[in-house]
């Protein structure tokens, strides 16, 4: 399993991006499922449906508990990252340097890093507790 | 071990989810607010590319309106409305209005109305007593009424707030304005009474001061002569709004007698209290002293600055009417502007309109109370405070035919300054019109029309002043002033005489004003309204007079007067307090020791300009203040529970000029020594230089006046809150000063609109600038834009249109609503 391999240990942009890349191509239906899934629906519903999602979908395509954390966390991270990015850069953080002031950070692009570890968490846990939940009928 | 896992990896999710959803502790709840499709992110704004210069159109469908309106944003995001009917302009100022500032015309009404504990939970709850004890709802309720006995008011106030609602029923989840999301709750539908709220409120900013408490605590103390000398009736130098000498146009009617021997018994139980230095200036030459041979006019009201900002630009257009000005986010029409024949402006007035009266209960019930010799049935108001997570506090407020008896023994009250068991008349508790007033305003074409207009107006009461394109300039102290003896309500006032309640109202005819005066000029900047001559009874204080003094020195010297040479002026940084009283302190001081001679050589270089880098205007202020306290505070300010307060800055002035030897001067916490004028002269300047370098370090640079005076605008919710600071603009860097000068700006305070009109017979020329904004929404461009040209006093030239069809490339976006 791709899983198994150690990630890229350089922090660049570059082999993050290719790392994720090969995780979406191997596993291209959980991650879809879960970060198109999340996408649509956080237009109509609350903030946490996307646990839901990345449960559900986990329940149903996840093949390992290694891989339900990564792609969840992976999924949702994104989105909410990408998401928050798309804001913080095409408003110049207008906003975003506002609100991490207040939340005692120095600028809305750590504020953006840290939404997207804090939304990988929630995530991954969630996507987690599907296969958890799948395997207990399994045997 | 797997089902151990699972519940494991459930709880962890689980808290995870509940921590995000509830928030936990001061955390609030983050999930909802940081989700980047509807949480605050939304709420930046994305600059809009604008395709080779033309104006982006916006068709919207809303319905409520009987006709199409359009409403034109130029740059600074001020909207121009043209309608087709007085309903639908309305209709569409509450829109553009609600569009901008939607949740601070909220927030504003629900402290107006003591509602904040509904949002804030408990920690509002103190200020909501307040509210509602002081009678703010008791009031809106009644000029409501009185508002509503017109039907364009009627019409006005309904178009208003259906065009809010109309705003609020398009908002989303993710539109929904930034601090909503902040503290986690939703606007609710906007009624006429939350306008009444908000004129109501503004008699709480500029008229809800009161020293009664703190005089009897002095009287008594002290004995009333010593109190007189102390607090004069009339300024040592003035120069009076209205000109000395100015003919009478009416037939006095006569003072009510009263008997001031009555000596209240003062403070039963208080603690301590805030400051305020705000100076409104306004002013309008003649055409024989202008440029242009027509009248120009000045207006630059102060408040406490914050953001969103107090005001709004608007042009308001539709037959009948074309009106640009400033206006109050929750209230229709405009407040402060100019139309195509008349520009107008407002300074307070601080007249005595609210007076206590000590009042003698029957007995513990508090069923009864004793006036003019009988037992008068007390009535109950009872008021309902919701509380964000705990029960309603029900608070039973006991009112006599004064008013509100605002706080009861054993109850604390929210400010020192407000005697316990006391009945509160107050003219702000009354039915009024001041709707109907500022209606006719916007559509007055002469001086006639502007004095019908002033008529309607009661609370609080403004120095109207007034120019028009027929050559007519004009100043009206105006508003309801209570017909009473002199000096009635400078002390407690005895509830159970008779004598001493107000007997009626100065005729609105008979309210201070001049037309046209010989000097060619008006002006006003919150001083003594009228000279002791006059016949009728205002008050005994007033705000300092050197920024009168200063703007008369200066008009009666103008010739060809300008828009420039206005704003000049506006932006004048002299300090004539200074002028008044350094070269006093300097010779009385003696032979300086050499830790003073520093400051002494700095002061006495000093050009008595308060300018941004000096550091003189910082030595002076710190000296004038520390001045008082050894003079004042040993006697003045000895028990917290017994509240006075020191003379103003003038009688200060007149000690040092004119009273080698005074009783005050004696430090009377020092047993075995008499202290000297001088002795407090180098005491005060030494403790000058310590405090000083204490908090800046050595005398130098850092001594600069802008940094020490730390002028600030900040957010509503950010008056004492740090986390906020991102939303506020601090320590901006300008010149000017406390009550004093006429560029009025201190740490919180300062110069909430400037305005300048230049009359003309075709089209008026007009500038303006507040320290702000047009968007209330802190991810908007045009939340702060014009702080940082108004620190610099300059204006914006204010896009004022003749009609609809007028192009101007000015105008960048462009919203119709159809039929």
């Amino acid at each position: 399993m791709a899983l198994n391999k150690t990630p890229p240990s350089g922090v660049g942009g570059l082999f993050i991006m290719n790392y994720i890349l090969s995780k979406i191509e191997q596993k291209g239906a959980l991650f879809s499922l879960i970060f198109l899934g999340s996408f649509i629906l956080h237009f109509f519903l609350p903030w946490w449906i996307c646990t839901l999602v990345a449960f559900l979908a986990a329940f149903w395509q996840a093949k390992s508990g290694k891989q339900a954390f990564a792609v969840g966390g992976v999924a949702i991270g994104l989105l909410w990252g990408l998401t928050a990015s798309f804001w913080h850069f095409a408003s110049q953080g207008i906003l975003s340097n506002k609100v991490a002031g207040m939340l005692g950070l120095p600028n809305g692009g750590l504020l953006t890093a840290i939404l997207a570890l804090i939304a990988g968490l929630v995530g991954g846990n969630a996507a987690l507790s599907g296969y958890l939940v799948k395997s207990l009928f399994k045997k | 071990m797997k089902i151990i896992k699972t519940i494991l990896s459930l709880t962890i999710t689980g808290l995870i989810i509940y921590f995000l959803q509830n928030g936990a502790g001061a955390v609030p709840a983050l999930g909802k607010f940081l989700n980047p499709f509807t949480g605050f992110w939304t709420n930046s704004e994305i600059g809009s590319k604008e395709k080779d210069g033309s104006a982006l159109v916006r068709n919207i469908n809303i319905p409520g309106c009987t006709d199409e309106v359009t409403i034109k944003y130029d740059e600074n995001g001020v909207p121009h409305i043209f309608a087709n009917n007085n309903h639908d302009l309305y209709f569409a100022q509450g829109w553009v209005t609600a569009k901008d500032r939607l949740w601070q015309m909220e927030f504003q009404t629900h402290f107006a109305a003591g509602r904040i504990s509904e949002i804030v939970g408990v920690k509002g709850l103190e200020s909501d007593q307040y509210q509602r004890r002081m009678g703010a709802v008791y009031g809106a309720e009644n000029s409501l009424a009185g508002m509503l006995e017109t039907p364009e008011n009627t019409v006005t106030l309904a178009a208003y707030s259906e065009g809010v609602n109309a705003y609020i029923n398009q908002l989303s989840e993710s539109t929904l304005p930034f601090e909503y999301k902040l503290l986690g709750y939703k606007p609710e539908p906007w009624t006429p009474i939350k306008s009444a709220l908000f004129l109501k409120n503004m008699s709480f900013v500029l008229a809800s001061g009161s020293d009664e408490l703190l005089m009897t605590n002095i009287a008594r103390k002290y004995g009333k002569e010593a109190a007189e000398e102390l607090f004069p009736n009339y300024p040592n130098l003035e120069s009076p709004i209205i000109p000395v000498d100015t003919p009478l146009d009416f037939k006095p009617i006569p003072l009510p007698k009263y008997d001031d021997s009555f000596l209240g018994t003062g403070s039963k139980d208080v603690p301590a209290e805030q400051d305020k230095a705000l100076g409104s200036n306004n002013w309008a030459v003649a055409g024989s002293l202008s440029f242009t041979g027509l009248p120009i006019l000045s207006n630059d009201p102060h408040l406490t600055l914050s953001l969103p900002s107090i005001w709004y630009q608007c042009q308001l257009t539709a037959p009948g009417v074309n009106v640009y000005g400033s206006t109050m986010p929750g209230t229709p029409n405009v407040i402060i502007g100019f139309n195509e024949k008349v520009a107008w402006g407002v300074t307070n007035v601080g007249g005595d309109v609210l007076d206590w009266y000590e009042v003698r209960f029957k007995d513990a019930t508090k069923e009864e109370y004793f006036h003019d010799n009988q037992w008068k049935k007390v009535t109950k108001r009872i008021e309902a405070i919701k509380i964000k997570g705990l029960p309603d506090k029900i608070d039973t407020v006991l009112y006599t035919h004064h008013g509100p008896v605002v706080y009861l023994e054993n109850q604390k009250p929210f400010k020192n300054n407000v005697p316990v068991g006391h009945a509160l008349k107050w003219v702000a508790h009354e039915k009024s019109q001041e709707l109907s007033a500022f209606y006719k305003l916007n559509r007055a074409q002469n001086y006639d029309q502007y004095v019908e207009a002033l008529s309607y107006y009661s609370a609080p009461a403004q120095n109207f002043i007034f120019a028009s394109n027929q050559n007519d300039i004009a100043l009206w102290v105006n508003g309801k002033f209570p017909l009473k003896a002199r000096q009635q309500g400078k002390y407690i006032l005895d509830g159970t005489s008779k004598s001493a309640d107000w007997q009626g109202y100065i005729p609105a005819a008979h309210n201070p004003h001049v037309k046209n005066p010989a000097r060619g000029y008006v002006s006003s900047a919150n001083q003594s309204s009228v000279d002791p001559k006059y016949p009728y009874y205002i008050n005994w204080e007033f705000a300092h007079t050197e920024r009168g003094r200063r703007i008369n020195d200066r008009l009666a010297k103008m010739t060809l007067a300008n828009v420039d040479s206005f704003r000049n002026m506006q932006n004048d940084n002299y300090n004539l307090r200074a002028n008044d009283i350094l070269p006093s302190l300097l010779l009385k001081i003696g032979t300086p020791s050499p830790k003073l001679a520093a400051a002494i050589a700095i002061l006495t270089k000093w050009n008595l300009q308060n300018n941004p880098n000096e550091i003189a205007p910082t030595i002076f202020d710190e000296w004038f203040k520390n001045l008082g306290f050894a003079i004042w505070k040993d006697e003045l300010d000895i028990d917290k529970n017994h509240p006075m307060r020191y003379p103003q800055a003038d009688q200060l002035v007149e000690f040092v000029k004119n009273k080698p030897i005074s009783k005050w001067y004696d430090d009377i916490s020092t047993k075995d020594k008499i202290e000297t004028l001088q002795e407090n002269l180098v005491s005060s300047l030494s403790a000058t230089i310590d405090s000083l370098t204490a908090k800046k370090g050595l005398m130098g640079p850092a001594w600069a006046w802008a940094d020490w005076k730390s002028t600030s605008v900040k957010h509503l919710l950010g008056a004492n809150n740090p986390a906020l600071d991102k939303f506020s603009r601090l320590n901006i860097q300008m010149g000017g000063g406390g009550g004093g000068i006429v560029n009025a700006t201190t740490a919180r305070t300062g110069p909430s609109w400037r305005m300048i009109v230049q009359l003309d017979k075709n089209h008026p020329k007009a500038y303006g600038i507040f320290p702000g904004g047009q968007s209330g929404n802190p991810g908007s461009n045009l939340y702060d834009n014009m702080i940082d040209k108004w620190a610099k006093g300059e204006l914006n030239e204010l896009l004022y249109l003749q009609n609809g069809n007028e192009a101007s490339s000015r105008i960048k976006k462009v919203i119709k609503f159809s039929k």
